[in-house]
């Protein structure tokens, strides 16, 4: 097929305008409307439902499709970039590093669980002088803090990590569910969401 | 010379500009009589560096923009028009023109809206390159170029519709 010049374009082109010059009668109203200030209607605009419709519908599988690729800022492991490296973590051991008011965690991950023991020892099991109504209130105040904690002791099945540059999520599926994210500080070293350091007994993804 | 000569003299094709942008020959007349009202506001500011007629379409070509930034923002964004908005000639726009017309006006339509601009201004409405640059606000040099892009698209556009130099001389 053999294309047009740019002669043959612009003739035809110039030709196209022709059929949208403006009738007489619409020249005339125009004219009285620019010059007698009648009816001079280009303020008023007709709302169009249909646009308006589909712009917001964009607007919104876009704000979807962001939320979804990114997820929250600080809780990556639900963002679609979330890499699973469960299996990397079998065989991994972590012990709490410093102190902490109630705990003293170790946590195993072994096989298709994730085993959180707590092996503080506060002063209502040091026997100490203490009289035993204050072992009881020590006692008290004690399982009161651990209750509160965001890692509870037991044996958690199908756990799942999930990493997202240094921060890694452990999710726990089931009956008590709960999510826990550690940052990773050093090689071998990460930090809680609740502030806990921890060591590795490894390397890990 | 006074605005309502100008009106005399320009109307038409301000409206015919207008039209074949807004494909309505409602909002056609609306923004050519708000063009025209910008004109009789702003003549005593015009000095005739330029000529009028580049002038009035300078006002024009904002008041168009404007338009279509109050109406279609997100489609005035991205430079394009959507085809959910409708991408085919309405009758009301056919109504006077033949069958190979009405290709070149859909094939103008496919393009995006700078190069539909320089083709408005530089081959339908006549204007020069100089001139063209001055109501985009553009340089000359952004124009041709503009100018060839634009060809070059519409050219592959009428061909997609089957047009050729042969069906172009067959009327």
């Amino acid at each position: 097929m053999k294309p047009y010049t740019d002669d043959e374009l612009t003739k035809k082109l110039e030709a196209l305008k022709e059929p949208f010059q403006p009738t007489e009668g619409q020249k005339r109203t125009m004219h009285q409307s620019v010059f007698h200030g009648e009816s001079v209607q280009y303020r008023y605009r007709k709302f169009h439902w249909k646009p308006a419709i589909i712009s917001l519908l964009l607007l919104v599988s876009i704000a979807f499709t962001v939320t979804i690729l990114i997820g929250k800022p600080n809780s990556l492991s639900s963002g679609f970039f979330a890499k699973d490296v469960t299996a990397s973590w079998e065989g991994t051991i972590m012990k709490q590093q410093d102190s902490f008011e109630v705990t003293n965690y170790y946590i195993a991950f072994d096989g298709k669980t994730m085993y959180i023991q707590n092996n503080f020892m506060g002063d209502s099991f040091m026997g100490t002088e203490q009289s035993e109504s204050e072992i009881r209130a020590a006692s008290e105040n004690y399982q009161a803090k651990l209750a509160k904690m965001k890692l509870q002791e037991g044996d958690y099945k199908h756990y799942t990590v999930k990493k997202r540059k240094d921060l890694y999520t452990i999710t726990v599926p089931g009956e008590n569910n709960f999510s826990y994210t550690l940052e990773k500080t050093a090689p071998r070293q990460y930090v809680g969401e609740d502030g806990i350091r921890y060591s590795v007994n490894n390397y890990i993804d | 010379m006074s605005a309502e000569q100008w009106f005399e003299d320009y109307a038409s094709a301000v409206y015919s500009y207008i039209f074949m942008q807004v494909r309505n020959r409602h909002t056609a007349e609306e923004l050519t009589q708000e063009t025209f009202v910008k004109v009789v506001e702003k003549a005593h500011q015009f000095d005739g560096r330029a000529a009028v007629k580049t002038w009035i379409f300078r006002i024009a070509y904002t008041t168009i923009l404007n338009h279509f930034r109050k109406k279609h923002p997100l489609t005035h964004f991205f430079d394009k028009d959507f085809h959910v908005f409708g991408s085919h000639p309405s009758s009301e726009e056919t109504a006077e023109l033949n069958a190979q017309e009405t290709e070149f006006y859909e094939a103008l339509h496919c393009l995006n809206k700078s190069q539909k601009q320089v083709i408005l201004l530089r081959h339908i409405q006549g204007f020069s390159t100089k001139d063209t640059a001055e109501i985009l606000g553009s340089s000359e040099g952004k124009v041709k170029m503009s100018l060839k892009r634009a060809l070059d698209a519409f050219k592959k556009e009428l061909e997609k519709g089957g047009m050729s130099h042969e069906t172009l001389y067959r009327r």
